[in-house]
């Protein structure tokens, strides 16, 4: 009983360190030069829906293409035009509570996610159309921006979005189904001739 | 963190599943290796559980190092990643000989009761036999190898996570089949000869060759997501795939024809005094047949030691703690104060809600603590119970001598006044108003005041406090319970002194004759028993959550749960009432009984009393009726109606504690942070400088996968409540087929009741006790 409960109390602790699971790259939104920048911007999931993404950006030297660690970059996000944003982004009931994140000037760290050559954050689209996102590069008296479009479309409906949990208690009963058999089975073996 | 090189080898992660998962796999060979190592130490050599430990390290090196966060940019990053969960981490694994020491080294009862039963089932054996035969394995191995290299899936696994991880598991998967005749783990037995090995790796090999030539040799790039990665300083794309091809190659071969090589350079020379049976492999020696089922039998079939339950006394500090009576006072008196201090709030503070201790602490923090106390552990709030404190206050004042009424013993009064408190919650807006609250409070004490101050034993607690019903309810899942640790002991017992009591210490004052006492029901932790025992037999046991729903026998005090429809009605209302509680807070609702407010013209405490008298009472009571009906008629039952629901009505409370948590959770974290704001407020009203000024703007813990949470606590209930009642019915039923007919309704009840709870943790709830309410 002693090592099911260290057990547990181990696994909660690694559940309690982990953190975003999918801040690693993803589909490449943009690539190019931007002054003496060769800059790659990521976002994961690939295909966009409202509600929280993951953005990452690669930002290196354009001269070797050695990865540059030491610029400030932030981000900017903002509706192509005031009146494309379309369908609002569902929200889990608790998430109302916190006030929408203002989607500008979000600054982009290097130890966000698992590549720590990659400066991320997760970047909250509050509603699916034509997003515009931008990326302002500082590097010493250095500065550059880069900016792409992102096609963003509506959330799945949030039922379909939670089916993977849904898993969880037919896997049991299916589970349980064939324990049952395999026990009436063992209680009552076929008659041998 | 400016250099790049420092950069890439700290690129290391935490995957959660991976990491939980070789976690458990480490703990449970390790557990079973130790046993092992005591019934047959030449099996098991350190060596193996060095080569497991490798195998797991292995693994995670390949999912959680730099190694995964650049095999997204780099082919050749990837392939070693690949070779190492192919060809590296399977044989190690399989080097433990892992089949044994995991399955004693996971839970005695887990092993009996769940895996047991499905190990020894025939098609279970067969399925298992057939994934390690070399055809089956060296077929899956080669075509996940294969499959998985072709653009389309490999570019599928590059853009989602998911599939990457589906990736992963199959190459571990099919690495382990591909690898089990080779190493052939003991005790399994080998289905070819030896010598077929070298025809099996050299078949493999030549797969691996055939992919990783054309990767070497293509000369256009084959993965569309490399030719767009940036490149790290100056390789080209095809430069990285040459490479990895390479490394396919190479090293891939090399892990092939090392053991081919060694064992056709065993199978060439033989050595002397060793039997060709052994050699071909073909026949297993006559003591392994032996051997084996013995050995299982040491482990596994043995009858249990007695060392019985974990008692949570037996705790170095805590035990010690819990048991004292000056803590058990203490916490009472804090409480009670605490209390106090929120009543004085309630009547004399802001009648704005969240910003009053009667507003926030009562209606969010410790319900929704209570809650997690019951879950965790068990009816810890009884054990603290600031009434608790008063009522011994009353009965020193008062008389305490009168009996209470015959009629009244029972669980009605208390159904009543659930159902009433209930009303009275939502029809004036309790939660909303700080000063009713400490109204309640202080009618409360008084309450517990008069009736224990003139009736003798517990009579508040076990008949008429609907807190305490509440808990008695939830904690029959609770994990601990107190209760005997041996029933030898109470066999030689004469004293009785747990239930009479002696001189310096009062017995149970519920009536709860501990070796007759079943479950946690009517059970306020009080730890009197404890103390009156003079044999020290009485402890605070862990028990297996919600045995005793199920459980038919007769209990001390409360009799057989068949025989009392009272205690069925009390259950169903807390069931049905968590339902409503929760759905009369969410906008449709909200807005229905708005709007029939406003077409019938009626005030709102009618409106939510019909609500309630139709939501909690009358569905519920005709949907339970038409399941007992049915089960009775589909099971050909004799007994009583009444008795079939008084049965069956205890198999909801999994799902009714399911609901409270869901719910009561949600607001403990939405109003996690407000007492923060309204202590500093009453500091500073006390011209107490010490919090600063109140912070209102205050965020809270709310998270996106709180509703993750409900969703899984509320499937958890619905299993826990399918079970039960599938016990239940084994009980009634003697054949299986009767079983499933006496079952079938109650589960049809149970997945509404899921259906609806599930609508309605999805729908935006009032925010109540905060701010934004």
């Amino acid at each position: 009983m002693t090592t099911m409960r260290a057990t547990f109390l181990l696994c909660w602790a690694l559940l309690s360190v982990d953190q975003m699971a999918w801040a690693d790259g993803g589909a490449i939104q943009f690539q190019g030069d931007a002054g003496a920048f060769r800059a790659t911007l990521f976002t994961q999931p690939p295909i966009l829906h409202a509600g929280l993404i993951d953005v990452t950006l690669l930002l290196q030297d354009r001269s070797n293409l050695s990865p540059l660690l030491d610029a400030k970059v932030t981000f900017d996000l903002m509706p192509q035009e005031r009146n494309d944003v379309q369908q609002t982004q569902w929200m889990p009931p608790a998430c109302t509570m916190n006030k929408t994140v203002d989607p500008t000037n979000i600054p982009a760290n290097l130890g966000h996610g698992e590549n720590r050559l990659l400066y991320g954050n997760v970047v909250q689209i509050p509603a699916s159309g034509h997003w515009k996102l931008k990326a302002i590069i500082q590097r010493g008296a250095e500065t550059a921006e880069i900016e792409t479009l992102l096609n963003v479309t509506p959330a799945p409906l949030p039922p379909l979005a939670y089916w993977h949990l849904f898993l969880f208690a037919p896997a049991a009963i299916l589970g349980f189904v064939l324990h049952q058999l395999a026990r009436a089975r063992k209680s009552h073996p076929a008659p041998t001739r | 963190m400016g250099d790049p090189v420092n950069a890439i080898f700290s690129s290391w992660s935490m995957p959660i599943g991976p990491s939980v998962g070789l976690l458990l796999a480490l703990i449970f060979y390790l557990r079973g290796w130790l046993r092992l190592q005591f019934q047959v130490p030449n099996r098991f050599p350190i060596w193996r559980l060095l080569a497991f430990t490798a195998g797991l390290a292995t693994i995670f090196v390949a999912v959680a190092s730099p190694l995964d966060a650049f095999a997204g940019l780099l082919l050749q990053i990837h392939m070693i990643q690949h070779l190492l969960l192919m060809m590296i981490a399977p044989p190690l694994i399989l080097g433990g000989a892992p089949y044994l020491p995991i399955l004693s080294g996971l839970p005695r009862w887990f092993m009996r009761e769940v895996l047991g039963p499905l190990l020894v089932w025939k098609p279970i054996k067969r399925i298992g036999q057939t994934l390690v035969h070399p055809l089956f394995a060296g077929t899956a191995f080669a075509a996940s190898n294969l499959l998985w290299h072709t653009p389309p899936l490999y570019e599928l696994a590059l853009s989602s996570p998911g599939w990457h991880q589906v990736e992963h598991i199959s190459f571990v998967f099919t690495g382990l089949l591909f690898w089990w005749p080779l190493v052939q783990p003991w005790p399994s037995r080998p289905v070819w000869p030896r010598w077929m090995m070298i025809p099996y790796l050299i078949a493999a090999d030549l797969q691996n060759t055939a992919l990783a030539g054309f990767l070497s040799f293509y000369d256009r790039v084959l993965y569309p997501s490399y030719e767009r990665a940036p490149r790290l300083w100056s390789s080209s794309p095809l430069e990285d795939q040459g490479l990895a091809g390479t490394i396919m190659w190479v090293p891939g071969s090399i892990m092939f024809l090392i053991p081919a090589a060694i064992i056709a350079i065993r199978f060439l020379s033989p050595k002397p005094g060793v039997r060709p049976s052994e050699i071909t492999g073909t026949r297993p020696p006559q003591s392994r047949a032996i051997e084996i089922p013995r050995l299982l039998r040491r482990i596994r079939l043995q009858p249990r030691h007695a060392t019985g339950a974990f008692n949570l006394f037996t705790i170095p500090i805590i035990g010690r703690i819990l048991r004292s009576r000056f803590f058990r006072r203490a916490m009472q008196a804090s409480m009670f104060l605490l209390a106090m201090a929120i009543a004085a709030d309630g009547f004399l503070g802001p009648q704005t809600s969240p910003m009053n201790l009667a507003g926030v602490l009562p209606w969010t923090h410790w319900r929704g603590m209570t809650v997690i106390a019951l879950l965790i552990a068990g009816n810890f709030f009884c054990m603290v119970c600031p009434f608790t404190f008063v009522r011994d206050i009353g009965r020193r004042l008062l008389p305490a001598r009168w009996a209470w009424p015959r009629r009244l013993r029972t669980k009605w009064l208390a159904a009543l006044l659930i159902a009433l408190y209930l009303w009275a919650y939502e029809g004036f807006s309790l939660w909303n108003s700080p000063w009713l609250t400490a109204w309640i409070i202080v009618g409360y004490f008084f309450a517990a005041f008069l009736i224990d101050g003139f009736f003798r034993g517990a009579t508040f607690c076990k008949y008429v406090c609907p807190i305490g019903q509440f808990h008695f309810v939830q904690s029959l899942v609770s994990p601990f319970e107190v209760k005997i640790r041996s029933a030898d002991v109470c066999r030689t017992c004469k004293t009785f002194d747990c239930i009479r009591g002696r001189e310096t210490q009062r017995g149970c004052e519920l009536e709860l004759f501990q070796p007759k006492k079943k479950s946690n029901f009517d059970c306020t932790f009080c730890l009197d028993c404890v103390h009156a025992c003079p044999h020290d037999n009485v402890g605070l046991l862990a028990v297996a959550p919600g045995k005793d729903l199920w459980n038919g026998e007769q209990r001390s005090s409360l009799g057989r749960f068949a025989n009392r429809l009272d205690l069925a009605v009390l259950v169903l209302v807390l069931v049905f009432g968590a339902l409503a509680n929760a759905a009369s807070m969410i906008t449709p609702v909200a807005e229905l009984v708005y709007q029939a407010q406003i077409v019938f013209s009626l005030p709102r405490t009618v409106i939510i009393a019909l609500f309630l008298l139709v939501g909690m009472i009358l569905v519920p009571g005709l949907l339970v009726c038409g399941a007992g009906i049915l089960s009775r008629k589909l099971g050909k039952l004799s007994v009583s109606l009444p008795a079939v629901i008084s049965d069956f009505a205890m198999t909801f409370v999994p799902l009714g504690f399911g609901m409270w948590i869901a719910h009561f959770v949600f607001h403990l974290f939405t109003g996690s942070h407000t007492p923060i704001p309204v202590i500093q407020r009453v500091a500073h009203d006390l011209n107490l400088p010490v919090f600063g000024k109140p912070d209102w703007t205050i965020a809270s813990w709310a998270f996106p996968q709180l509703l993750d949470f409900e969703i899984i606590i509320l499937q958890a209930a619905l299993l826990g409540s399918l079970y039960a009642a599938w016990r239940v019915a084994g009980r009634y039923g003697s054949s299986t087929g009767r079983c499933w007919l006496l079952f079938a309704p109650w589960s049809l009840l149970y997945l509404i009741f899921f259906l609806i709870a599930i609508w309605i943790v999805f729908q935006p709830m009032d925010m109540r006790g905060t701010i934004m309410s």
